[in-house]
């Protein structure tokens, strides 16, 4: 079963002369528990995939079905709550609340939605991701790595139907970018996650499950579908 | 070291920086110019202040000559004049001792020769006619024509009653043709007449008949005064003395050739410089404005310099160095301030000039034409204290961009510096534990909103305070017994004497008193009288332990350091004042000793067997202890003139009510008793005074008809009313909130422009997490509550750092300075602070929340990806 597909997916930006077609007609299903790797030069449109999958931004036309859910008809409001519920984000940059403790930052999703964070399974990401002797940390006390490992532990405490990650190795060394990786996957399977992973990086994307190539807003080849 | 020339490329980048921080610039050149403003307006209420009193005391001085050297000859002034330090100088004369037309006796009229060329230092300025020629013409102010009922017109004749002479005067009614009218002076209560020099040739004869063998005047008449002026004020006396020694005459008192001189007092005091208390309120309101320019000025700025730290970073990576860094960021202050300035002192010049007036309509000079000139010093002051403000608020933000490192600068965020090793609270996640963490980040930051919020609302409270501290009650128990006193003219002059002879000139009429009774709306009153024919007999006199001997065998008794002897009169008995006193104003007495019960006192007072004695009591009406000079039960005998005398007993020692029941002088011995018994031993025309009250509502229609009574009826009466006072009363309180109020505004715009800015930064450079925020989840109704939140964090830690600091200010300074001055109740006040905390709530919510709404267009994706 598809827990995420896209049906003809634009976007542009502009009109006239300087209309920038960013996707132009993408069509793409991921399964439960698949870990995919989107890889493409930059300006190829991943970046804005990646946002219409998460529901950060909206589609020119065309539809995204997170969960059996179609997020392109959400109001804003229903789209954040939807988001927080079904859809965990690693970026580049970490993102991390510089006011908050890496253990705050971890359920921060979790509360917002006015849970209480399952502890067992927060106490589980983090000794999965190595954190447990950071837990009372600042961010601005650890390093890169340690950083992008308390995202991926955010993002994996709401148990998400999803977990988005744009180039979240991109400010990472080679070492360390394997690192996280490794841990990545590691999580996506003991928790049964569903992974999708941007990177213009292709030894990167050999770690996942299926590669899914774009250029110039379509999808090259025949990545689009899961492998039967 | 190599000069290199890069002003042009420092100035280039501090401009274009500059043009980068729309917000900021709006924010701190507002604050400049409020604090331009406020200096101006402080020195402008200072300086128009100073200045006018001194206008007012040169006119009430009679010109602004430098100095005077009085009673000189002819012959001596020719000498003096020709000294090379005079620079001007004018020989005026008096012409009478006294001019004695009844209607100049509420505002004495003095006839003078006053050279033409010498007008304007005398401030004669004539408004119609000419300078009078002949000998029978003269100048006169529209006001003394007024009072003698003559229409403002030249050409007519006006006739003086001149007293010539002093100890043995002579009577002299002269008749003069007006060619001119002078302005009158509101300030000054005299008017002038001014003759021409062929007076001084026409009556020679008579005014030399006043001078003594050496051609000095005795008393006014031939009085010749010499005004002098010099190219400077300073040192006046000094010059004056000169003059006088080295034109071959003495300053020694005694001398045979002493001449006495003095300096124009309007240049020596300013009226206001030697207070303390106006020093310190002056310093006090300079410090405030420079503390409230500070706050808000640094954290602007210091806001600014973190916000753009990364930019500093890069331009310390490219090679600029941390003094040319600091230069940039100084350069942007003094180009805020060169904005700012400019309307700062405009404004504050004109709420200056419209507040100076209403100050100086409080002071004793109330009534004169108030100026406030365009005095440079003011503005410069105003700048100079503005830069200074600027100077200092800058200095640590520049220190902090030139300090700072280009590695550091990448991951410098606010309050991120490493100082706490962990956070162990699991509850961070909350909106406004986040909230508060927000306000964390930068403590300092916060600190200062909060002062410079709490600044304006302390003020305020102690402003209020203060103000409600004045006790109507008080004040108004001190000079009003009765809704309206009447009396003569002189009465209210201090010159009410109450012997026999003359009082029909100083008492007052029975024919004023019934036409008060017959008028509408008065209710009931009563009449006092005081002759001072009476004496206390000396032999009978029982002194108590305060009336101490000296070694004639006087006595005499201390007010304060001062020794007072108790005058005698030639039988060696001690003057005394005996007062009569009708129900009404017996009834206003205040017993402290003997008997208390006002009843009794009426009937046993009527018996003419007892008297009150009055006992001295302090600014607060506390009875003064030390100046009892009998008690209760003594005996005392009071003797007539004729050497009759009359026996009481002292019934009960009451409060002296100084400007209710007195003649306003002061006496050691003063008694009262009633009416009827004061009439059996002193004539019924010793009439001093009548107190009477009327209807509520009618004490305006009262007043008005008192009023035209007594300048058109009988001018010679005078009043005073409640009503009077207590405009007295409110004008004050008025002027402190007006200027408190101003000042708090102020304040209050700064406080809240301080919090406008710190909230609005904190959005701007967080734009990005706030984003990030969003994209996991946060929905924007949740970021704007935590905004929101932050908001009322501040306004809340404002509301208990005002309330603290409100308290103790209140409980400690305001106190201190309330109970200091004798009509002043102080009173705990906080209310205006908790009429103030709801706004300050509301803006902690609004401000958030409209600083937000242009964010929130934004999509999170163009945030995100922008600053990435």
């Amino acid at each position: 079963m598809s827990i995420l597909k896209t049906s003809q997916l634009k976007k542009y930006y502009g009109s006239g002369d300087t209309l920038v077609k960013a996707l132009d007609g993408v069509d793409l299903s991921v399964e439960l528990g698949e870990f995919v790797a989107i890889v493409g030069t930059s300006g190829s449109g991943k970046s804005t995939l990646l946002h219409m999958l998460g529901g950060l931004d909206r589609p020119t036309s065309g539809k995204v079905w997170v969960d059996g859910r179609d997020i392109s008809r959400l109001k804003d409001e229903e789209l954040t709550i939807f988001r927080r519920r079904k859809i965990g984000f690693v970026f580049q940059s970490y993102n991390l609340v510089p006011v908050l403790n890496v253990y705050e930052n971890i359920v921060l999703p979790v509360e917002l939605d006015g849970n209480r964070p399952d502890k067992a399974f927060v106490e589980d990401i983090v000794d999965v991701l190595g954190l447990g002797t950071k837990k009372f940390s600042l961010p601005s006390q650890l390093s890169g790595g340690q950083q992008q490992r308390v995202a991926i532990a955010r993002a994996l405490a709401a148990k998400p139907a999803i977990l988005l990650a744009d180039e979240p190795t991109g400010n990472l060394d080679s070492v360390t970018s394997q690192d996280v990786l490794s841990l990545l996957k590691v999580t996506s399977s003991r928790f049964g996650q569903t992974v999708v992973m941007i990177t213009h990086n292709e030894e990167i994307a050999q770690m996942a499950d299926r590669i899914v190539r774009i250029e110039d807003g379509r999808i090259r080849g025949k990545g689009g579908e899961a492998d039967a | 070291m190599r000069k290199v020339k890069n002003r042009k490329v420092i100035g280039r980048l501090a401009d274009r920086s500059f043009k980068a921080s729309r917000t900021r610039n709006v924010i701190a050149s507002l604050a400049i110019a409020l604090t331009a403003m406020l200096f101006t307006a402080l020195f402008t209420i200072g300086l128009g202040t100073v200045e006018n009193f001194q206008q007012a005391t040169m006119r009430q001085s009679g010109g602004d000559s430098h100095g005077v050297i009085k009673n000189v000859t002819m012959e001596e002034y020719g000498k003096l004049a020709a000294h090379p330090l005079v620079k001007e100088s004018a020989a005026c004369e008096v012409l009478s001792d006294e001019v004695l037309n009844p209607e100049f006796l509420k505002r004495h009229v003095e006839l003078w020769y006053v050279p033409e060329y010498h007008y304007p230092h005398r401030f004669l300025t004539i408004k119609e006619g000419t300078a009078p020629e002949r000998a029978d013409e003269v100048l006169v102010d529209d006001m003394t024509l007024k009072l003698l009922g003559l229409p403002e017109k030249t050409g007519q004749q006006i006739t003086l009653s001149l007293q010539l002479g002093q100890l043995d005067p002579l009577v002299e009614e002269r008749t003069f043709t007006v060619t001119g009218i002078l302005k009158s002076d509101p300030a000054l209560n005299v008017g002038f007449v001014i003759t021409s020099e062929a007076y001084l040739t026409e009556h020679a004869g008579e005014l030399d008949a006043f001078r003594d063998e050496s051609g000095n005047a005795i008393g006014s008449t031939g009085n010749i005064q010499m005004d002098v002026n010099f190219s400077n004020s300073w040192g006046i006396q000094e010059k004056l003395d000169r003059v006088i020694t080295e034109s071959g005459y003495s300053v020694t008192e005694g001398d045979e050739d002493y001449l006495s001189s003095n300096a124009n007092w309007a240049y020596i005091s300013d009226g206001a410089g030697e207070d303390p208390l106006t020093i310190a309120a002056a310093v006090g309101g300079l410090g405030i404005i420079l503390l409230t320019g500070y706050l808000i000025i640094y954290n602007v700025f210091q806001i600014s310099v973190i916000r753009d730290i990364r930019y500093y970073g890069l331009l310390k990576t490219v090679g600029t160095t941390g003094s040319q860094i600091r230069r940039i960021v100084r350069r942007q202050a003094w180009r805020l301030a060169v904005l700012g300035i400019p309307a700062g002192l405009v404004l504050g010049f004109f709420i200056g000039k419209w507040i100076v007036p209403l100050v100086l309509a409080r002071s004793a000079y109330a009534g004169g034409e108030v100026e406030v000139s365009l005095n440079p010093f003011i503005f410069l002051g105003a700048v100079l204290f503005t830069l200074v403000t600027v100077g200092i608020s800058t200095r640590k933000p520049a220190r902090i961009a030139a300090r700072v490192s280009p590695v550091e600068a990448v991951r410098y965020t606010e309050g991120a510096k490493g100082r706490r090793k962990e956070k162990r609270t699991t509850d961070g996640g909350k909106l406004w534990r986040m909230a508060l963490s927000g306000l964390g980040r930068s403590k300092r930051k916060t600190v200062i909103v909060i002062l410079s919020l709490s600044l304006s609302v302390v003020l305020l409270n102690s402003i209020f305070t203060v103000t409600s501290s004045f006790s109507m009650d008080k004040f108004l128990s001190r000079f009003v017994t009765s809704d309206f006193l009447i009396a003569s003219a002189r009465y209210f002059n201090y010159e009410y004497f109450g012997m026999e002879e003359g009082i029909e000139e100083e008492n007052l009429t029975e024919s004023f008193i019934e036409a008060c009774q017959e008028q509408d709306g008065f209710e009931r009153g009563g009449r006092i009288y005081m002759t001072a024919e009476l004496s206390l007999e000396a032999s009978t006199y029982r002194p108590t332990e305060h009336m101490m001997t000296d070694e004639n065998g006087d006595l005499y008794y201390m007010i304060g350091s001062s020794k007072q002897p108790c005058w005698q009169d030639e039988n060696g008995n001690y003057m005394a004042s005996v007062y009569g006193m009708e129900d009404y104003p017996l009834e206003k007495v205040e017993p402290v000793e003997g008997e208390m019960d006002l009843d009794a006192i009426r009937e046993k007072l009527a018996t003419g067997k007892y008297v009150l004695g009055q006992v001295d009591t302090d600014d607060n009406g506390n009875v003064e202890e030390d100046q009892i000079r009998y008690h209760a039960g003594d005996a005392i005998t009071l003797v007539a003139p004729d050497g009759q005398r009359r026996q009481f007993e002292i019934l009960s020692l009451v409060k002296e009510n100084y400007y209710g029941l007195t003649t306003r002088k002061g006496e050691a011995f003063s008694f009262y008793t009633a009416a009827d018994v004061f009439k059996e031993m002193a004539s019924p025309e010793c009439l001093m005074s009548y107190l009477f009250d009327v209807e509520d509502d009618r004490e305006d229609d009262f007043a008005t008809f008192i009023d035209t009574y007594t300048t058109s009826q009988e001018p010679l009466m005078n009043y005073e009313s409640r009503q009077r006072y207590t405009n007295e009363f409110s004008g004050m309180t008025g002027l402190i909130t007006l200027v408190g109020g101003v000042l708090t505004t102020v304040v209050g715009v700064i406080g809240i422009l301080n919090f406008v800015n710190s909230i609005l930064t904190g959005i701007v450079t967080r734009k990005r997490e706030l984003a990030m925020m969003e994209a996991i989840g946060m929905t924007r109704r949740q970021l704007a509550r935590m905004l929101m939140l932050e908001g009322v964090c501040y306004a809340g830690f404002t509301i208990l750092a005002s309330l603290a600091a409100g308290c103790i200010l209140s409980l400690t300074l305001v106190r201190a300075l309330s109970e200091g001055l004798w009509f002043m109740d102080y009173h705990f006040v906080i209310w205006p602070m908790l009429l103030v905390f709801p706004v300050l709530l509301l803006l902690g919510v609004v401000v958030p929340y409209l600083a937000w709404l242009p964010q929130r267009k934004e999509s999170v994706v163009s945030v995100i990806s922008r600053e990435a």
